[in-house]
């Protein structure tokens, strides 16, 4: 028998992989069996109020780890969100570039404001942020001060690669303040942090003027090695088309509020000078 | 080269781009997580559709670095309002009131309010100017607040002239206050924490008293109170702190008010007057709330009736609307229970969304002792009244949140029943308050 050329195992390999689907063919070795005798583990499993001060403690180090951070922040107001007659209306958005930066120095730069009403072009919406970067609307739920307002639950947990992500449930122990919300989080157990959280009301906050707050959800994303706010978006409902000349009609009976943040630089070494002027821009 | 080599070699070489056909990303360990929450929010843009599109970005780039470079920005228009007002009650008779409001609280100017009002009962002017400030963190932010007034106060240093005791007094002549002027000037600084609140409160007025100047009103009743207690006349200047805060271990919050006068700032009256209040707020499931609450009161010094604590109409304690009472101490409880569902929908009776009705309960006591502003001989006591001096009563309420100015503030229609022995009769009782009705700090 002559030899065989080594490039010929070469390509009896490729042409063996080619002819399947992409991916590898996993090979089962069943030629060798064993069993192992069962072990009762004892190591206890991560309670409730253990995952409860870890997410404290992870928001905490979350925010310990910001010292300066810039983004661009939408924020939206649509009408007839829920007509199925007539398409959602714009009703005003205005757009503004945020600088933050620790322990109190705040700037926001509004870039473009837009209201149908025609005489709200002078004022759009007044935005004011707050210097701190703890981001109080994902966490409120979660800080050590609202652990006695709220009964939280495990709702289930998610394995995603090397990740653990925890659904979690809260909701108020006392119905007196009807804008208490109730929600849900998923948190993400390699940092503790919460990575995104739906939101609802037992009843409206509001029932003269609101019907209900029908979706309410608050998403944040990875920047870098930092999570960050992302998207709020809420669709409320309303007893009556509101009787505001103009844009009552626009409005209809369902609005969408909506809140973007984007394009952030995080520890980018803001200068002090970018704040040197604290008057609103 | 051996043949297992040159295998191992292709096996070494293809493995790497095996892996990342099936999606697995060795250099990425958190791809897995980023496209979970991605499928989730592809979700919720796909939910809010048109209001989740991404932003139109023409422009904004240049236009930053033109702001940045001291362009000017779009113009903004400072706030400014009328603030007309129609107030009512048995001193003033009407009060008409036209104010004029300029500037936010949150603006560097701050909110300046300037009004003038005409009391029709005393022929007399009146006005009031106030310029208010916030700053820092708008969550957790100072407050500052100065004012100067010749206006109308509420004798009962709890209670507040609300728009709703005006309409009762003008509708009905359920006018159970008794009012006095006071013109001067004052201060506050506040701290609004998550936890806690903080004030600190400086206040020059010169007080006199009123007569009542209208006994009629809408529906021609009987007025509920025709003699308007006379305060004592007279240069207070004070000093008052208050704080309130959650209490950590129990869903509670505590109030402690400290006010005081003396001759060394000034004022024709020396006192003291301390003021603690608790409440609580325990969920009963989803359908009720339990509302404990407790207020305890002393004055020293001069006993002027602007300084007294009041039994009657008060907030905890509202059934001696007949029998009015005042005293230098003050202790008085509640407990109640509020539903928090809506009855109406949950016996499938058709109604507006927008009138969610609830329903309560309590049972109440309250003592004041110490001389009384009223005229009674001097209820005895010391730290505690003495137990004849308590009085006690029991009720239902039909109950509407609106969520305005406060998510918790409710329009209560009660029925009163007096426990113990006397004669006062249950009655009807409209009131528009915060659920801790005992607290004053912030109000």
């Amino acid at each position: 028998m002559p030899p065989i050329p080594p490039v010929i195992p070469l390509i009896a390999a490729l042409a063996a992989f080619a002819g399947e689907a992409p991916g590898p063919t996993v090979a089962t070795e069943d030629t060798m069996r064993t069993e192992v005798p069962e072990v009762l583990v004892r190591a206890p499993r991560v309670t409730l109020d253990e995952i409860l001060d870890r997410v404290a403690r992870g928001e905490a180090r979350r925010d310990s780890a910001l010292r300066d951070m810039s983004f661009m922040a939408t924020f939206r107001l649509m009408g007839r969100t829920n007509d199925p007659k007539k398409a959602p209306e714009l009703l005003s958005e205005t757009v503004l570039q945020v600088f933050k930066k620790k322990p109190d120095k705040v700037r926001s730069i509004v870039l473009r404001q837009f209201s149908i009403d025609p005489d709200d072009d002078e004022q759009g919406v007044d935005v004011e942020f707050r210097s701190g970067m703890d981001e109080q609307i994902v966490n409120f739920a979660f800080r050590p001060e609202a652990r006695a307002q709220y009964r939280y639950e495990i709702l289930g947990r998610e394995v995603l690669g090397n990740h653990l992500i925890y659904r979690i449930g809260f909701t108020p122990r006392s119905n007196l303040d009807p804008s208490n919300p109730k929600g849900l989080v998923w948190i993400d157990t390699n940092e503790f942090v919460i990575v995104r959280q739906e939101v609802g009301f037992e009843r409206s906050p509001v029932p003269l003027f609101l019907k209900g707050i029908d979706r309410m959800v608050i998403e944040r994303k990875k920047y870098g090695d930092h999570w960050a706010l992302n998207r709020v978006l809420l669709r409320a409902s309303l007893p009556f088309a509101l009787p505001i000349p103009k844009i009552g009609a626009k409005i209809g009976k369902s609005f969408d509020m909506t809140m973007f943040f984007e394009n952030y630089q995080i520890n980018s070494g803001l200068p002090d000078s970018l704040f040197a002027s604290r008057k609103k821009s | 080269m051996t043949r297992r080599a040159v295998l191992l070699l292709a096996l070494a070489a293809l493995i790497p781009a095996a892996a990342h056909a099936r999606g697995f990303h060795a250099t990425d360990p958190d791809s897995a997580v980023r496209d979970f929450l991605r499928a989730l929010s592809d979700s919720t843009t796909d939910y809010f559709g048109a209001s989740a599109a991404a932003r139109d970005t023409t422009g904004l780039d240049s236009m930053l670095a033109a702001r940045l470079a001291g362009a000017p920005g779009p113009p903004r228009r400072v706030p400014k309002t009328f603030v007309p007002a129609l107030r009512f009650n048995r001193a003033d008779a009407v009060v008409y009131e036209l104010g004029y409001m300029i500037g936010t609280p949150r603006s560097r100017m701050g909110e300046v309010f300037g009004s003038a009002a005409y009391a029709n009962g005393p022929d007399e002017w009146l006005w009031r100017a106030r310029f208010t400030r916030s700053f820092g963190d708008p969550l957790v932010p100072w407050r500052f607040r100065a004012y100067g007034e010749n206006q109308t106060e509420v004798m009962d240093r709890e209670r507040s002239g609300s728009t709703l005791s005006s309409l009762r007094a003008l509708v009905s002549g359920t006018d159970r206050q008794s009012y006095f002027r006071a013109a001067g000037y004052g201060a506050t600084l506040r701290r609004d924490e998550t936890r806690w609140d903080a004030e600190i409160s400086w206040r020059d007025a010169v007080h006199s008293p009123l007569q009542t100047m209208a006994t009629w009103n809408l529906v021609d009743n009987d007025l509920s109170i025709v003699e308007n207690l006379q305060a004592a006349p007279g240069r207070v200047r004070e000093v008052g702190i208050g704080a309130r805060t959650d209490l950590y271990l129990i869903p509670a919050e505590a109030e402690f008010v400290y006010e005081t006068a003396g001759k060394a700032t000034g004022s024709d009256y020396t006192f003291r007057r301390t003021r603690a209040a608790v409440a609580g707020n325990w969920g009963m499931g989803k359908f009720a709330a339990f509302v404990p609450q407790a207020a305890y009161g002393r004055l020293n010094g001069d006993v002027i009736p602007q300084a007294m604590f009041y039994l009657g109409s008060s907030s905890l304690v509202r059934s001696r609307t007949k029998d009015p009472r005042s005293g230098t101490g003050y202790a008085a409880g509640r407990l109640e229970v509020i539903g928090t569902q809506d009855i109406l929908s949950l016996m499938h009776i058709p109604h507006p969304a927008m009138f969610p009705t609830q329903l309560g309960a309590f049972i109440a006591s309250g003592a004041v002792w110490g001389p009384d502003a009223y005229g009674s001989t001097e209820r005895e006591g010391l730290d505690w009244p003495n137990g004849e001096h308590w009085v006690s009563e029991t009720g239902v309420s039909l109950i509407y949140q609106p969520g305005l100015p406060d998510p918790t503030y409710m329009v209560r229609i009660h029925y009163i029943v007096p426990l113990g022995p006397n004669d006062v009769e249950g009655r009807w009782s409209l009131t528009f308050s915060k659920a801790f009705e005992s607290f004053r700090v912030g109000r």
